[in-house]
Protein backbone atom coordinates (compact mmCIF):
# COMPACT_ATOMS: atom_id res chain seq x y z
CA UNK A 1 0.00 0.00 0.00
CA UNK A 2 2.47 2.57 0.73
CA UNK A 3 4.55 1.97 -1.90
CA UNK A 4 1.86 1.70 -4.57
CA UNK A 5 0.87 5.48 -2.83
CA UNK A 6 4.16 7.38 -3.11
CA UNK A 7 3.01 10.07 -5.92
CA UNK A 8 -0.32 9.60 -7.61
CA UNK A 9 -0.44 13.14 -9.31
CA UNK A 10 1.91 12.02 -11.52
CA UNK A 11 -0.15 9.42 -13.14
CA UNK A 12 -1.92 12.94 -14.46
CA UNK A 13 0.96 12.78 -16.86
CA UNK A 14 -0.04 9.76 -18.92
CA UNK A 15 -3.49 11.91 -19.29
CA UNK A 16 -0.92 14.63 -20.95
CA UNK A 17 0.83 12.29 -23.32
CA UNK A 18 -2.39 11.59 -24.89
CA UNK A 19 -3.09 13.98 -28.25
CA UNK A 20 -1.62 16.79 -29.67
CA UNK A 21 -0.10 19.49 -27.09
CA UNK A 22 0.13 21.96 -29.72
CA UNK A 23 -1.67 25.68 -28.72
CA UNK A 24 -3.49 24.21 -25.92
CA UNK A 25 -0.60 23.63 -23.23
CA UNK A 26 -2.81 26.24 -20.71
CA UNK A 27 -6.32 24.78 -21.11
CA UNK A 28 -4.67 21.66 -20.53
CA UNK A 29 -2.86 22.78 -17.75
CA UNK A 30 -5.75 24.19 -15.88
CA UNK A 31 -7.49 20.66 -16.36
CA UNK A 32 -4.96 18.69 -15.12
CA UNK A 33 -4.71 20.78 -11.91
CA UNK A 34 -8.61 20.89 -11.64
CA UNK A 35 -9.49 17.64 -12.48
CA UNK A 36 -6.89 15.38 -13.65
CA UNK A 37 -4.98 15.91 -10.07
CA UNK A 38 -7.71 15.13 -7.01
CA UNK A 39 -8.95 12.79 -9.32
CA UNK A 40 -6.17 10.70 -8.89
CA UNK A 41 -5.64 11.67 -5.04
CA UNK A 42 -9.35 9.90 -5.11
CA UNK A 43 -8.77 6.78 -6.74
CA UNK A 44 -5.54 6.32 -5.36
CA UNK A 45 -7.02 6.69 -1.78
CA UNK A 46 -10.10 4.82 -2.15
CA UNK A 47 -8.18 1.79 -3.18
CA UNK A 48 -5.68 2.12 -0.55
CA UNK A 49 -8.61 2.17 1.92
CA UNK A 50 -10.13 -0.57 0.61
CA UNK A 51 -7.37 -2.53 0.36
CA UNK A 52 -7.10 -1.79 3.95
CA UNK A 53 -10.43 -2.38 4.81
CA UNK A 54 -10.82 -5.66 2.72
CA UNK A 55 -7.34 -6.95 4.76
CA UNK A 56 -8.63 -5.40 8.11
CA UNK A 57 -5.31 -3.67 8.26
CA UNK A 58 -7.34 0.02 9.06
CA UNK A 59 -5.29 1.76 11.50
CA UNK A 60 -6.07 3.62 14.36
CA UNK A 61 -4.11 7.01 12.87
CA UNK A 62 -7.64 7.30 10.30
CA UNK A 63 -9.85 7.86 13.46
CA UNK A 64 -11.65 11.54 13.15
CA UNK A 65 -13.63 12.67 16.25
CA UNK A 66 -13.43 16.08 17.77
CA UNK A 67 -10.93 17.27 20.43
CA UNK A 68 -12.00 20.03 21.56
CA UNK A 69 -12.30 24.00 19.97
CA UNK A 70 -8.92 24.65 21.09
CA UNK A 71 -7.77 21.76 18.95
CA UNK A 72 -9.71 23.78 15.86
CA UNK A 73 -8.22 27.19 16.18
CA UNK A 74 -4.77 25.85 16.52
CA UNK A 75 -4.80 23.98 13.48
CA UNK A 76 -6.28 25.89 11.29
CA UNK A 77 -4.00 29.09 12.26
CA UNK A 78 -1.56 26.61 11.88
CA UNK A 79 -2.49 25.67 8.25
CA UNK A 80 -2.47 29.90 7.83
CA UNK A 81 1.00 30.17 9.11
CA UNK A 82 2.39 27.18 6.93
CA UNK A 83 1.50 29.30 3.39
CA UNK A 84 4.05 32.16 5.13
CA UNK A 85 6.84 29.45 6.40
CA UNK A 86 5.99 28.00 2.77
CA UNK A 87 6.99 31.29 1.03
CA UNK A 88 9.74 31.97 3.09
CA UNK A 89 11.08 28.62 2.10
CA UNK A 90 10.67 29.33 -1.06
CA UNK A 91 12.55 33.06 -0.85
CA UNK A 92 16.05 31.55 0.68
CA UNK A 93 17.50 30.36 -2.81
CA UNK A 94 16.76 33.52 -4.49
CA UNK A 95 17.86 35.80 -0.80
CA UNK A 96 21.28 33.27 -1.06
CA UNK A 97 21.47 34.08 -4.63
CA UNK A 98 21.79 38.29 -3.14
CA UNK A 99 18.07 39.29 -4.36
CA UNK A 100 17.68 41.94 -2.21
CA UNK A 101 14.09 42.33 -3.16
CA UNK A 102 11.95 39.01 -3.50
CA UNK A 103 8.24 38.84 -5.09
CA UNK A 104 6.40 35.70 -4.49
CA UNK A 105 3.40 35.14 -6.61
CA UNK A 106 1.35 31.91 -6.43
CA UNK A 107 1.54 29.13 -8.91
CA UNK A 108 -2.38 28.52 -8.93
CA UNK A 109 -5.45 29.58 -10.87
CA UNK A 110 -8.01 31.24 -9.26
CA UNK A 111 -11.74 29.85 -9.39
CA UNK A 112 -14.12 27.81 -8.01
CA UNK A 113 -13.22 24.43 -9.94
CA UNK A 114 -9.91 24.97 -8.70
CA UNK A 115 -11.06 25.97 -4.79
CA UNK A 116 -13.14 22.75 -5.04
CA UNK A 117 -10.51 20.35 -6.34
CA UNK A 118 -7.51 21.83 -3.76
CA UNK A 119 -10.44 21.13 -0.86
CA UNK A 120 -11.30 16.93 -2.46
CA UNK A 121 -7.26 17.31 -2.42
CA UNK A 122 -6.37 18.07 1.04
CA UNK A 123 -8.47 15.70 2.08
CA UNK A 124 -7.80 12.85 0.26
CA UNK A 125 -3.93 13.67 0.89
CA UNK A 126 -4.75 13.87 4.40
CA UNK A 127 -6.39 10.11 4.58
CA UNK A 128 -3.98 9.05 2.64
CA UNK A 129 -0.42 10.05 4.21
CA UNK A 130 -1.21 10.89 7.56
CA UNK A 131 -4.22 8.41 8.23
CA UNK A 132 -2.92 5.95 6.26
CA UNK A 133 0.84 6.18 6.11
CA UNK A 134 1.68 7.03 9.69
CA UNK A 135 -0.71 4.64 11.07
CA UNK A 136 0.87 2.02 9.16
CA UNK A 137 3.86 3.08 10.03
CA UNK A 138 3.42 3.44 13.45
CA UNK A 139 1.18 -0.33 14.37
CA UNK A 140 2.53 -2.80 11.21
CA UNK A 141 5.98 -1.80 10.97
CA UNK A 142 6.60 -0.51 14.63
CA UNK A 143 8.63 2.40 13.64
CA UNK A 144 8.26 5.37 16.38
CA UNK A 145 6.11 8.31 15.55
CA UNK A 146 8.46 10.89 14.74
CA UNK A 147 10.02 8.13 11.75
CA UNK A 148 6.44 7.71 10.98
CA UNK A 149 6.10 11.33 10.85
CA UNK A 150 9.17 11.63 8.67
CA UNK A 151 8.47 9.38 6.22
CA UNK A 152 4.60 10.08 5.49
CA UNK A 153 6.37 13.99 4.83
CA UNK A 154 8.68 12.67 2.41
CA UNK A 155 6.01 10.10 0.98
CA UNK A 156 3.63 13.51 0.36
CA UNK A 157 6.24 15.78 -0.95
CA UNK A 158 7.04 13.12 -3.35
CA UNK A 159 3.72 13.83 -4.73
CA UNK A 160 4.38 17.40 -5.40
CA UNK A 161 7.55 16.82 -8.08
CA UNK A 162 5.01 17.74 -10.30
CA UNK A 163 5.45 21.20 -9.19
CA UNK A 164 8.92 21.35 -9.18
CA UNK A 165 11.83 20.77 -6.70
CA UNK A 166 11.22 23.49 -4.59
CA UNK A 167 8.08 22.26 -3.78
CA UNK A 168 9.18 19.46 -2.67
CA UNK A 169 10.89 20.81 0.34
CA UNK A 170 8.07 23.32 1.37
CA UNK A 171 5.55 20.13 1.32
CA UNK A 172 7.93 17.76 3.45
CA UNK A 173 8.30 20.78 5.72
CA UNK A 174 4.42 20.97 5.29
CA UNK A 175 4.28 17.68 6.04
CA UNK A 176 6.22 17.29 9.10
CA UNK A 177 3.72 19.55 10.58
CA UNK A 178 0.75 17.83 9.53
CA UNK A 179 1.96 14.96 11.21
CA UNK A 180 2.94 16.63 14.17
CA UNK A 181 -0.44 17.65 14.51
CA UNK A 182 -2.25 14.29 14.21
CA UNK A 183 -0.39 12.59 16.68
CA UNK A 184 -0.16 15.88 19.26
CA UNK A 185 -4.17 16.03 18.98
CA UNK A 186 -4.59 12.26 18.31
CA UNK A 187 -7.30 12.54 15.96
CA UNK A 188 -7.38 13.20 11.98
CA UNK A 189 -9.57 16.13 11.86
CA UNK A 190 -6.42 18.19 13.05
CA UNK A 191 -4.42 18.03 9.89
CA UNK A 192 -7.38 17.53 7.69
CA UNK A 193 -8.48 21.05 8.90
CA UNK A 194 -4.77 22.64 8.97
CA UNK A 195 -4.52 21.38 5.69
CA UNK A 196 -7.92 22.60 4.31
CA UNK A 197 -7.12 26.19 6.13
CA UNK A 198 -3.62 26.15 4.24
CA UNK A 199 -5.62 25.41 0.71
CA UNK A 200 -8.40 27.87 1.33
CA UNK A 201 -5.60 30.66 2.46
CA UNK A 202 -3.40 30.18 -1.39
CA UNK A 203 -6.79 30.15 -3.02
CA UNK A 204 -7.47 33.79 -1.08
CA UNK A 205 -3.80 34.70 -2.26
CA UNK A 206 -4.12 33.61 -6.10
CA UNK A 207 -7.62 35.63 -6.38
CA UNK A 208 -6.40 38.49 -4.66
CA UNK A 209 -3.27 37.98 -7.22
CA UNK A 210 -5.78 37.78 -9.96
CA UNK A 211 -7.67 40.65 -9.35
CA UNK A 212 -4.26 43.13 -9.44
CA UNK A 213 -3.52 41.68 -12.48
CA UNK B 1 18.21 -27.81 -2.20
CA UNK B 2 19.10 -24.94 0.17
CA UNK B 3 18.63 -20.81 -0.70
CA UNK B 4 22.36 -19.82 -1.87
CA UNK B 5 22.31 -22.85 -4.40
CA UNK B 6 18.94 -21.97 -5.80
CA UNK B 7 19.55 -18.12 -6.02
CA UNK B 8 22.82 -19.52 -7.82
CA UNK B 9 21.11 -21.90 -10.08
CA UNK B 10 18.25 -18.81 -10.76
CA UNK B 11 21.31 -16.45 -11.93
CA UNK B 12 23.02 -19.06 -13.92
CA UNK B 13 19.61 -20.35 -16.03
CA UNK B 14 18.32 -16.68 -16.74
CA UNK B 15 21.88 -15.60 -17.62
CA UNK B 16 21.70 -18.54 -20.19
CA UNK B 17 18.21 -17.36 -21.65
CA UNK B 18 19.49 -14.03 -22.16
CA UNK B 19 22.89 -15.02 -23.85
CA UNK B 20 20.61 -17.26 -25.88
CA UNK B 21 18.55 -14.96 -27.24
CA UNK B 22 20.66 -11.78 -27.12
CA UNK B 23 23.97 -12.86 -28.36
CA UNK B 24 23.35 -14.69 -31.88
CA UNK B 25 22.03 -11.75 -32.84
CA UNK B 26 24.16 -8.61 -31.37
CA UNK B 27 25.69 -8.48 -35.24
CA UNK B 28 23.17 -6.38 -37.33
CA UNK B 29 24.58 -7.89 -40.51
CA UNK B 30 23.72 -11.43 -39.06
CA UNK B 31 20.29 -10.19 -38.05
CA UNK B 32 19.86 -9.29 -41.38
CA UNK B 33 21.19 -12.44 -43.07
CA UNK B 34 18.85 -14.63 -40.55
CA UNK B 35 15.91 -12.46 -41.65
CA UNK B 36 16.22 -12.61 -45.34
CA UNK B 37 16.58 -16.32 -44.52
CA UNK B 38 13.18 -16.64 -42.88
CA UNK B 39 11.62 -13.79 -44.90
CA UNK B 40 12.84 -16.79 -48.06
CA UNK B 41 11.14 -19.53 -46.16
CA UNK B 42 8.41 -17.80 -44.80
CA UNK B 43 7.24 -14.89 -47.53
CA UNK B 44 6.84 -12.39 -44.82
CA UNK B 45 9.07 -9.32 -45.00
CA UNK B 46 12.82 -10.07 -43.55
CA UNK B 47 12.18 -7.47 -40.54
CA UNK B 48 8.67 -8.90 -39.77
CA UNK B 49 10.15 -12.23 -40.04
CA UNK B 50 12.60 -11.47 -37.80
CA UNK B 51 11.08 -9.64 -35.45
CA UNK B 52 8.35 -13.01 -34.84
CA UNK B 53 11.42 -15.29 -34.87
CA UNK B 54 13.02 -13.25 -32.24
CA UNK B 55 9.14 -13.11 -29.95
CA UNK B 56 9.12 -17.02 -30.13
CA UNK B 57 12.79 -17.64 -28.93
CA UNK B 58 12.63 -15.64 -26.02
CA UNK B 59 9.01 -17.14 -25.10
CA UNK B 60 10.72 -21.00 -25.48
CA UNK B 61 13.77 -20.20 -23.99
CA UNK B 62 11.64 -18.51 -20.93
CA UNK B 63 9.05 -21.51 -20.57
CA UNK B 64 12.46 -23.85 -20.73
CA UNK B 65 14.01 -21.63 -17.84
CA UNK B 66 10.30 -21.42 -16.21
CA UNK B 67 10.53 -25.66 -17.05
CA UNK B 68 14.00 -26.10 -15.33
CA UNK B 69 13.74 -23.72 -11.92
CA UNK B 70 10.29 -25.42 -11.31
CA UNK B 71 11.71 -28.46 -11.41
CA UNK B 72 14.72 -27.99 -9.11
CA UNK B 73 12.55 -25.64 -6.82
CA UNK B 74 9.60 -28.79 -6.61
CA UNK B 75 7.02 -26.67 -7.53
CA UNK B 76 4.20 -27.36 -9.50
CA UNK B 77 2.29 -25.22 -12.21
CA UNK B 78 -0.51 -24.86 -9.75
CA UNK B 79 2.23 -24.19 -6.87
CA UNK B 80 3.33 -21.15 -8.68
CA UNK B 81 0.38 -19.81 -10.54
CA UNK B 82 -1.37 -20.73 -7.17
CA UNK B 83 -4.95 -19.01 -6.71
CA UNK B 84 -5.86 -15.10 -5.54
CA UNK B 85 -8.42 -14.29 -2.93
CA UNK B 86 -10.86 -12.00 -3.42
CA UNK B 87 -9.29 -9.23 -1.91
CA UNK B 88 -7.03 -9.39 -4.81
CA UNK B 89 -9.10 -6.81 -7.29
CA UNK B 90 -8.68 -3.33 -5.24
CA UNK B 91 -4.76 -4.62 -4.57
CA UNK B 92 -4.12 -5.51 -8.37
CA UNK B 93 -6.04 -1.96 -9.03
CA UNK B 94 -3.63 -0.39 -6.47
CA UNK B 95 -0.70 -1.76 -7.78
CA UNK B 96 -1.87 -0.86 -11.05
CA UNK B 97 -2.02 2.83 -10.47
CA UNK B 98 0.88 2.79 -8.01
CA UNK B 99 3.42 1.26 -10.32
CA UNK B 100 2.74 3.85 -13.44
CA UNK B 101 3.01 6.79 -10.85
CA UNK B 102 6.33 5.47 -9.71
CA UNK B 103 7.25 4.90 -13.21
CA UNK B 104 6.49 8.49 -14.39
CA UNK B 105 8.05 9.81 -10.94
CA UNK B 106 11.55 8.08 -12.06
CA UNK B 107 10.90 9.85 -15.24
CA UNK B 108 9.91 13.01 -14.16
CA UNK B 109 13.05 12.95 -12.21
CA UNK B 110 15.33 12.10 -15.21
CA UNK B 111 13.66 15.47 -17.12
CA UNK B 112 14.86 17.09 -14.03
CA UNK B 113 18.62 16.32 -14.37
CA UNK B 114 18.72 15.92 -18.13
CA UNK B 115 15.15 18.31 -19.70
CA UNK B 116 16.39 17.57 -23.08
CA UNK B 117 16.40 13.80 -22.74
CA UNK B 118 13.66 11.99 -25.61
CA UNK B 119 12.24 8.86 -23.62
CA UNK B 120 9.83 8.22 -26.08
CA UNK B 121 12.29 8.04 -29.02
CA UNK B 122 14.70 6.24 -26.40
CA UNK B 123 12.41 3.39 -26.00
CA UNK B 124 10.83 2.51 -29.34
CA UNK B 125 15.32 2.22 -30.53
CA UNK B 126 15.27 -0.58 -27.50
CA UNK B 127 16.01 -3.22 -29.92
CA UNK B 128 13.08 -5.74 -29.13
CA UNK B 129 10.99 -2.66 -29.23
CA UNK B 130 12.05 -1.65 -32.05
CA UNK B 131 11.53 -4.76 -33.85
CA UNK B 132 7.63 -5.34 -32.83
CA UNK B 133 6.79 -1.91 -34.51
CA UNK B 134 7.46 -3.89 -37.60
CA UNK B 135 4.68 -5.69 -36.81
CA UNK B 136 0.88 -5.35 -37.31
CA UNK B 137 -0.50 -2.72 -34.63
CA UNK B 138 -2.52 -5.42 -32.43
CA UNK B 139 0.98 -7.24 -32.11
CA UNK B 140 2.12 -4.45 -30.16
CA UNK B 141 -0.01 -5.53 -27.34
CA UNK B 142 0.38 -8.95 -27.93
CA UNK B 143 4.20 -9.78 -28.40
CA UNK B 144 5.15 -7.35 -25.08
CA UNK B 145 1.95 -9.06 -22.71
CA UNK B 146 3.35 -12.68 -23.77
CA UNK B 147 6.95 -11.74 -22.93
CA UNK B 148 5.42 -10.27 -19.36
CA UNK B 149 3.65 -13.44 -18.78
CA UNK B 150 6.48 -15.28 -19.27
CA UNK B 151 8.52 -13.04 -16.99
CA UNK B 152 6.60 -12.95 -14.60
CA UNK B 153 6.01 -16.93 -14.29
CA UNK B 154 9.80 -17.36 -14.25
CA UNK B 155 10.69 -13.94 -11.82
CA UNK B 156 7.86 -13.70 -9.33
CA UNK B 157 7.23 -17.35 -9.67
CA UNK B 158 10.08 -19.82 -10.21
CA UNK B 159 12.45 -17.24 -8.42
CA UNK B 160 10.65 -15.89 -5.51
CA UNK B 161 8.26 -18.58 -5.00
CA UNK B 162 11.00 -21.20 -5.67
CA UNK B 163 13.55 -19.13 -3.16
CA UNK B 164 10.60 -19.04 -0.62
CA UNK B 165 10.30 -22.95 -0.89
CA UNK B 166 13.87 -23.45 -0.09
CA UNK B 167 13.52 -21.38 2.99
CA UNK B 168 14.49 -17.87 2.01
CA UNK B 169 12.63 -15.35 3.50
CA UNK B 170 10.14 -13.04 1.49
CA UNK B 171 12.10 -9.44 2.03
CA UNK B 172 15.60 -11.52 0.45
CA UNK B 173 13.65 -13.49 -2.04
CA UNK B 174 11.80 -10.07 -3.03
CA UNK B 175 14.86 -8.49 -3.40
CA UNK B 176 17.07 -10.93 -5.26
CA UNK B 177 14.16 -11.52 -7.65
CA UNK B 178 13.43 -7.59 -8.65
CA UNK B 179 17.12 -7.11 -9.07
CA UNK B 180 17.46 -10.24 -10.91
CA UNK B 181 14.72 -8.88 -13.43
CA UNK B 182 16.01 -5.50 -13.27
CA UNK B 183 19.05 -6.55 -14.81
CA UNK B 184 18.15 -8.81 -16.99
CA UNK B 185 16.13 -5.82 -18.90
CA UNK B 186 18.77 -3.74 -18.28
CA UNK B 187 21.43 -6.09 -20.38
CA UNK B 188 18.87 -6.06 -23.39
CA UNK B 189 19.33 -2.03 -24.07
CA UNK B 190 22.33 0.28 -25.50
CA UNK B 191 21.95 3.49 -24.14
CA UNK B 192 21.95 5.04 -20.33
CA UNK B 193 18.50 6.33 -20.84
CA UNK B 194 17.17 2.92 -22.36
CA UNK B 195 19.12 1.46 -18.66
CA UNK B 196 17.84 4.05 -16.90
CA UNK B 197 14.28 4.19 -17.68
CA UNK B 198 13.70 0.28 -18.03
CA UNK B 199 15.95 -0.13 -15.39
CA UNK B 200 13.61 1.83 -13.02
CA UNK B 201 10.50 0.74 -14.45
CA UNK B 202 11.64 -3.00 -13.55
CA UNK B 203 12.35 -2.42 -10.06
CA UNK B 204 9.31 -0.72 -9.39
CA UNK B 205 7.43 -3.25 -11.50
CA UNK B 206 9.54 -6.26 -9.38
CA UNK B 207 8.90 -4.54 -5.94
CA UNK B 208 5.19 -4.16 -6.38
CA UNK B 209 4.74 -7.18 -8.55
CA UNK B 210 6.50 -9.28 -5.17
CA UNK B 211 4.23 -7.54 -2.64
CA UNK B 212 1.42 -8.55 -5.14
CA UNK B 213 2.45 -12.05 -4.75
CA UNK B 214 2.50 -11.68 -0.91
CA UNK B 215 -0.60 -9.99 -0.80
CA UNK B 216 -2.73 -11.79 -2.69
CA UNK B 217 -1.31 -15.37 -2.75
CA UNK B 218 -0.99 -16.27 -6.63
CA UNK B 219 0.97 -14.95 -9.03
CA UNK B 220 -1.93 -14.30 -11.30
CA UNK B 221 -2.66 -10.69 -10.21
CA UNK B 222 1.16 -9.48 -10.57
CA UNK B 223 0.41 -11.35 -13.95
CA UNK B 224 -1.75 -8.94 -15.03
CA UNK B 225 0.05 -5.75 -13.71
CA UNK B 226 2.91 -6.46 -15.22
CA UNK B 227 1.54 -7.91 -18.77
CA UNK B 228 -0.84 -4.64 -18.80
CA UNK B 229 2.14 -2.16 -18.35
CA UNK B 230 4.48 -3.84 -20.42
CA UNK B 231 1.54 -3.18 -23.70
CA UNK B 232 0.28 -0.02 -22.46
CA UNK B 233 4.06 1.71 -21.98
CA UNK B 234 5.39 -0.30 -25.22
CA UNK B 235 2.06 1.65 -26.74
CA UNK B 236 2.51 5.09 -25.34
CA UNK B 237 6.19 5.42 -26.17
CA UNK B 238 5.70 4.11 -30.21
CA UNK B 239 2.80 6.94 -30.41
CA UNK B 240 4.40 9.81 -28.75
CA UNK B 241 7.87 9.07 -30.74
CA UNK B 242 5.41 9.21 -33.79
CA UNK B 243 4.14 12.21 -32.88
CA UNK B 244 5.56 15.86 -34.66
CA UNK B 245 8.09 16.84 -31.72
CA UNK B 246 6.54 19.53 -29.93
CA UNK B 247 9.65 20.15 -27.31
CA UNK B 248 10.15 20.16 -24.63
CA UNK B 249 7.69 17.46 -24.36
CA UNK B 250 8.34 17.41 -20.76
CA UNK B 251 4.46 16.18 -20.10
CA UNK B 252 4.38 12.92 -22.07
CA UNK B 253 6.54 9.37 -21.71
Amino acid sequence: MLVATVAPAELVRIAGSFGSSTGRDRSRARTTATVGVPAAYLVVTGLALAVVASGHLAPDRLIVRFTGLAWLVIAIGTGVGLVAAEFALGAVPKLLRGTRIVRLSVQAPAGPGYLTSILITAVAEELLYRGLWIGTLEQRLHLPAWSAICCAAVGYALGHLYFGGLAVLQKTLSGVVFGLLLVASGSLLAPVLAHLGQNLAVHALAERQGRRR
Amino acid sequence: MNVPEYACLCIVTIAGWLALYRLPFGDPARRRRVGLWLADRTALRPEVAFALFGTVLYLLLGASALALLGAFAGLSAGQIVGRPSVGAIPALLLAVCGTSSLNILCISLLYRADPRADVPGEITRVQWIASILYLPRHFRWVIPAAAAMVEELVFRGAVLLGLGAAGSGFVFAAAFSTVLFAIGQVVLVSTRVQAYVLGTSSLALGTVGSLLVAATGSVLPALALHMSFAGFYTNLSASSSARPSTAPRRLSL
